[in-house]
């Protein structure tokens, strides 16, 4: 017979009966293996805290969303979303499955071009595209998806000096009947701005209108509004065809899928209420299939979905760091990763799980961060198994966006390590140390001494 | 004199045409045998010319006129009353009107076996032959020739002491007896009763076909065995005279309306004696009214037979009769076995997959599970993950299936025939037997050729009976009704248009296919089980480049500054090819939504067409990255004469010599891009599996279509940039 482990002890009320709301006490299902390699040995090789990516699950996800749009649909693309999680190795795990690339700025168009990425294949987002990132993208015949008429007469005055014709589409956003309605990226539908647009764009010799794109949201709960934006998208490639006789090569229909996470104040959790890519496949298909679009004019479907293909691949594994008591009773948990690494736990209530075998036994406990800041919060109050200090825990669907929004604040960011389909971890990202942060500083002379 | 150009050309075809050859150089050796007898050769030439002309003043098909068709039947009337009858002016006469007459038979009887899809052979040789040696009995002033029987005196007169001389060297040659009745028999074709006209005919043959020569020894010696064996008594004469009855129907049967294969030559073992018996029996018949039978036999053989293979149910197996004929056993064996290998189970209609993406089989033909019987030959498709798995979470319900409320697509152009829509789906697991089809649809793409596509979602079936859908239409969504435990959709072709009938075995076209890890792509596919399938999309610069449309122009410059204009046409059968204006050269091409086939070129082996045919033999228009595409080409086509002489010989038996052909696909896609595309790809000749030669090749192709071709071998390297393609 083992020793059991030790837990704390605590004081419950029982709660017999039928359940109430709020529903079962339930149980948080330990979990120790992420595609079969235990936590605990990556903590103990790479440290802690800790970013675990899966490769298999990304690849898995990938799949499945392409499924479900090529079995629907006879031409379809997906760029990966290069800010939802712009590591090389993730981006090249998507580039490997066959998704171009899309990128918001600069930088990020330089990285997806040293992933190696063919610029052709590069899908130039964003309303911050400077002189020289659109010079670039123009000689690269890259995709241009124009935000603004500024960004629009820039480009008309860069074809009148370059050689190469620059491949345009516009941004149009509309209402999808959703709130709060995105109006602030690329050319209104309603009013009429879109069209003028297209109209200009049509007008002027040296340009290549390609495509259309919209993004009508992120964390969309609604297939409906895809099927509204679609249907628009439609309409205006039938407009062009009709007025121009213009057949467009694709049409990008952005992202913004909902991934499976919990946003805060949800009543249900996200993996019941988020529609599946089936679900928004079906939606955004059939309406392109049934639309007035010729059957061999149906242009390509670009899709740019990044967080419901990252988040479930990404984990955040690390290690409790105390255990307080709160002024008004509540137990507070002390977690070694805070909002630091964690950005988007400003709007999930994340999967925290331990990652050793525990009891029944939970308690509404609050999970703080390291941080030396009051917002520095995980979870608000979650029915949390006792951990004690030195226990392992690990955060679910962290893949998206926080390898992009992380800080470097307080504290240095962690190692990044990637499982491949073997479960074997390969580090992707080295923690930053000291060196790191230090080397981008400049000291002026009269600075570098001083006495205490 | 230039609109007499055709002349020459019908003129050695009508020679050359007795054993069914347009070889130049056979038809000018049979010109001379001829006139081994100057007044044979005299008439001969003389019915021929009557013949032609007339052929030509009453303007029937050219092509027709100088592939010597109207030409042979004359020139053997031509030369058979030469040696009957005494010369003169009255035999010219008779000549001229009997050739002009054999013309009209020879038309008259194409009209009516040709209904039947047969050829007419010598029949209006025998014909007008026969009703001359039955008038002329009342001609008193023409004179029989009694040359036939005192050769030397003739030959004396003729040529001289030398000339009798060799005649008798020739006769004297020391050979065993068949040998001598061989070559006597092959000379008698032509009314020439000597070893010298039968060993220049031999060689003839030789020249034209090893094929052809092969069978003439073979079929002259199966008749040879069989007369011993029945014990008749071989009289060298009167087994000459229709020794050549053997030869003709070895060569017509074994190799020339038949595909040369080891059964064609081992079916003249059955066809050589019933010749015999045919003879025989015939001659018994005709000297009653005294007359010769000639190639009577061989004639009635020959039709009989062909028109009876006509009614087999697939033209197939063995004895193969040929569709397109090149006048050369040889040409047509390698034709028909290579287009037999790329195109032989291609689908007259092409039908293609009812759906968009990657499903996978879960039943092919002749399955395990319900394929069986009358419905053995019908695909199950499903969509499967990355695990194998065909549903997500646990599977309980038919949404959770990957391929349920997927579109389902008219899979080619049809009207829908029948529709079945209210059959609710079933829950997992639970089967429907007494609706066993579930929802169907049922369209018809064309006589006897009907489309089924089973078990579709219950109330999704969009058009209704009557309605014309186009291909790649959605018509319904995979459902679960019927016979079906779980989500999947049944596909298969039929011959009738009812629900439930049986299947008929029939080619998907154009094909994606991976299969036990290798990927393919194939003009037509039975996709068998477990096989990952999907249909590629045409790529619109590649589509640009190689969909030549009739009446297009291509022009192309070398590096040397040598111009190539070709141009896109058809001929009366609706056979598109491109045809070079300098060297005429034509290669031919079959071409569909997704891919470019070449399948035969004729012309000038130097031309830049040539290499194009090499190397754009096959062209997919949709590719995965890295995709490499696999052929054959037919040997005739890639070999010269010198190095495919000795495999002619055995080819109806064995290929030592191959030509393969592959092209490869670039790596990286490129998008919408203008940036040129690049395909390269390699002409392998190998003998006996070793590497002969090389030969290489690069297309450059742009949205504007196709913009340079390359092509390396081992003695010059071309680099043709294209100008103008319009």
């Amino acid at each position: 017979m083992t020793k059991l482990d030790f837990e704390r002890p605590i004081i419950q009320r029982i709660n017999a009966g039928l359940p109430s709301k709020y529903g079962m006490s339930h149980r948080l299902e330990p979990l120790s293996h992420i595609d079969g390699t235990p936590i605990k040995d990556l903590i103990g090789e790479f440290g802690s805290p800790l970013f675990v990516l899966s490769e298999s699950t990304i690849r898995k996800t990938y799949k499945e969303a392409h499924r479900a749009f090529s079995s629907r649909y006879p031409n379809v693309k997906f760029a990966w979303s290069y800010k939802t999680n712009y590591l090389n190795a993730v981006c090249n795990v998507f580039h490997q499955e066959g998704a171009w690339a899309e990128v918001v700025s600069g930088f990020e168009y330089d990285k997806a071009i040293a992933n190696g990425v063919p610029g052709e294949l590069i899908l130039f987002n964003g309303p911050d595209k400077s002189t020289e990132d659109l010079q670039k993208a123009i000689r690269n015949n890259s995709l241009i998806h124009i935000d603004h008429f500024d960004e629009l007469y820039e480009i008309i005055h860069l074809s009148k000096e370059m050689t190469e014709r620059p491949k345009v589409a516009i941004r149009v956003n509309m209402d999808t009947g959703i709130y709060p309605k995105w109006d602030r990226f690329g050319f209104n539908y309603e009013n009429g701005e879109a069209w003028d647009a297209l109209n200009r764009i049509m007008a002027n010799k040296n340009l290549d209108l390609m495509g259309l794109h919209t993004h009508i949201g992120t964390y969309m709960m609604s297939v409906e509004a895809y099927r509204i934006a679609a249907g628009k998208l439609a309409d205006l490639a039938i407009k062009l065809e009709r007025k121009h006789g213009h057949v467009l090569k694709y049409i990008d229909m952005g992202g913004g899928f909902a991934s499976k996470n919990t946003l805060r104040g949800a009543y249900y959790p996200g993996t019941d209420t988020a529609p599946s890519f089936d679900d928004f496949a079906e939606a955004i298909t059939s309406v392109l299939m049934s639309s007035d679009i010729k059957p061999d004019h149906l242009p390509m479907l670009i899709l740019e979905t990044g967080r419901a293909m990252i988040d479930d691949a990404g984990y955040l594994v690390g290690t409790v760091i105390a255990n307080k008591r709160l002024a008004d009773g509540r137990r507070a948990t002390i977690l070694d990763a805070g909002v630091n690494l964690l950005f988007t736990a400003f709007w999930y209530e994340h999967d925290v799980r331990p990652v050793q075998p525990v009891s029944d036994q939970t308690e509404d406990t609050t999970l703080y961060g390291p941080l030396c800041m009051n917002i520095d919060v995980i979870r608000g109050n979650v029915m949390f198994p006792l951990l004690k200090k030195g226990d392992q825990y690990v955060i679910k669907r962290v893949g998206a966006y926080n390898n992009t929004q992380w800080m470097q604040f307080i504290t240095l960011r962690p190692n990044v390590v990637m499982l491949d389909s073997k479960g074997n971890p390969h580090l992707i990202r080295k923690r930053e140390v000291l060196e790191t942060i230090n080397s981008q500083e400049v000291m002026p002379e009269h600075l570098k001494q001083f006495k205490l | 004199m230039k609109k007499f150009e055709w002349l020459g050309q019908s003129l050695f075809n009508s020679y050359a045409q007795v054993f069914f050859s347009n070889n130049k150089w056979f038809g000018i050796i049979l010109l001379g045998i001829t006139f081994v007898d100057v007044y044979v050769g005299f008439f001969g030439l003389t019915a021929v010319l009557a013949a032609l002309l007339t052929a030509y003043f009453i303007g029937l098909y050219e092509p027709n006129i100088r592939q010597g068709y109207y030409g042979f039947n004359a020139l053997l009337v031509g030369v058979g009353l030469g040696i009957y009858f005494e010369p003169g002016l009255l035999l010219f006469v008779l000549v001229l009107i009997a050739g002009i007459l054999t013309v009209f038979i020879a038309v008259t009887m194409e009209g009516v076996l040709g209904k039947y899809g047969l050829p007419y052979l010598s029949i209006p040789f025998i014909l007008v032959f026969w009703m001359v040696r039955l008038a002329t009995r009342e001609f008193g002033e023409l004179g029989l020739s009694e040359r036939g029987v005192y050769v030397l005196n003739d030959l004396y007169l003729l040529g001289g002491r030398s000339l009798v001389d060799m005649y008798e060297w020739w006769n004297q040659l020391p050979m065993p007896l068949s040998f001598k009745a061989y070559f006597l028999s092959l000379g008698a074709i032509f009314f020439q009763s000597n070893v010298f006209a039968g060993v220049l005919a031999a060689l003839g043959i030789l020249i034209y076909s090893r094929i052809a020569f092969t069978l003439s020894l073979w079929g002259f010696y199966l008749a040879y065995v069989f007369y011993l064996l029945l014990g008749i008594p071989f009289s060298e004469v009167s087994f000459s005279y229709i020794g050549f009855n053997y030869i003709l129907t070895a060569i017509a049967l074994g190799g020339y309306f038949i595909i040369p294969s080891r059964s064609s030559y081992l079916g003249l073992i059955a066809i050589i004696p019933v010749v015999t018996i045919l003879g025989i029996a015939l001659q018994q018949v005709f000297s009653l009214i005294y007359l010769p039978i000639h190639s009577f036999p061989f004639n009635l053989a020959t039709l009989t037979f062909l028109y009876a293979l006509k009614f087999r149910v697939d033209n197939r197996i063995g004895l193969s009769t040929i569709f397109w004929q090149q006048n050369s056993p040889e040409k047509n064996l390698y034709s028909f076995s290579n287009f037999h290998k790329r195109f032989g189970e291609d689908s007259p209609v092409p039908i293609y997959l009812p759906f968009f993406g990657e499903w996978t089989v879960t039943q092919g033909h002749n399955g395990a599970y319900t394929h069986k019987d009358a419905w053995r030959y019908a695909w199950d498709f499903e969509i499967k993950d990355e695990q194998n798995k065909t549903f997500k979470d646990e599977g309980d319900f038919p949404t959770d299936y990957y391929c349920f409320d997927k579109n389902i697509l008219a899979p080619a152009d049809g009207t829908v025939e029948a529709v079945v829509n209210d059959i609710p789906d079933n829950p997992i697991g639970a089967n429907n037997l007494e609706k066993n089809w579930g929802n169907t649809i049922i369209i018809k793409h064309a006589d006897f050729l009907y489309s089924k596509l089973s078990h579709l979602k219950q109330g999704s079936i969009l058009p209704k009976p009557g309605d014309k859908v186009k291909k790649g239409e959605v018509i319904g969504k995979c459902g679960n009704s019927g016979n079906s435990p779980y989500p999947h959709l049944h596909f298969q072709i039929q011959a009738t248009p009812y629900i439930g009938s049986k299947t008929i075995d029939f080619r998907i076209t154009d094909v994606w296919m991976r299969v036990t890890g290798e990927e393919k792509l194939m003009s037509a596919a039975n996709p068998p089980m477990d096989a990952v399938v999907s249909t590629l999309m045409p790529e619109n610069d590649l589509k640009k480049a190689f969909s030549f449309v009739v009446g297009n122009r291509l022009l192309f410059e070398t590096q040397e500054g040598k111009r190539h204009e070709w141009e896109v046409k058809r001929d009366y059968s609706l056979n598109k090819y491109l045809e070079c204006q300098q060297t005429g050269s034509k290669a031919y091409f079959k071409l569909d939504e997704a891919m470019l086939h070449f399948t035969h070129f004729e012309g000038d082996r130097k031309s830049l067409l040539y290499a194009f045919y090499l190397s754009a033999f096959k062209v997919s228009f949709g590719f995965t990255n890295g995709l490499k595409l696999k052929d054959r080409f037919p040997v005739h086509m890639v070999f010269n004469i010198n190095t495919i002489f000795l495999q002619d010989f055995i080819a109806p038996f064995y290929q030592y010599l191959k030509g393969e052909f592959t092209l490869t696909y670039p790596e990286k896609n490129k998008g919408f891009s203008t940036k040129p595309l690049s395909l390269k790809g390699q002409v392998l000749k190998k003998s006996w599996g070793k590497t002969l030669a090389v030969s290489e090749f690069e297309f450059v192709l742009d949205g504007g279509g196709l913009r340079t071709f390359g092509f390396k071998n081992n003695k010059n390297q071309i680099l043709a940039t294209c100008i103008y393609d319009s």
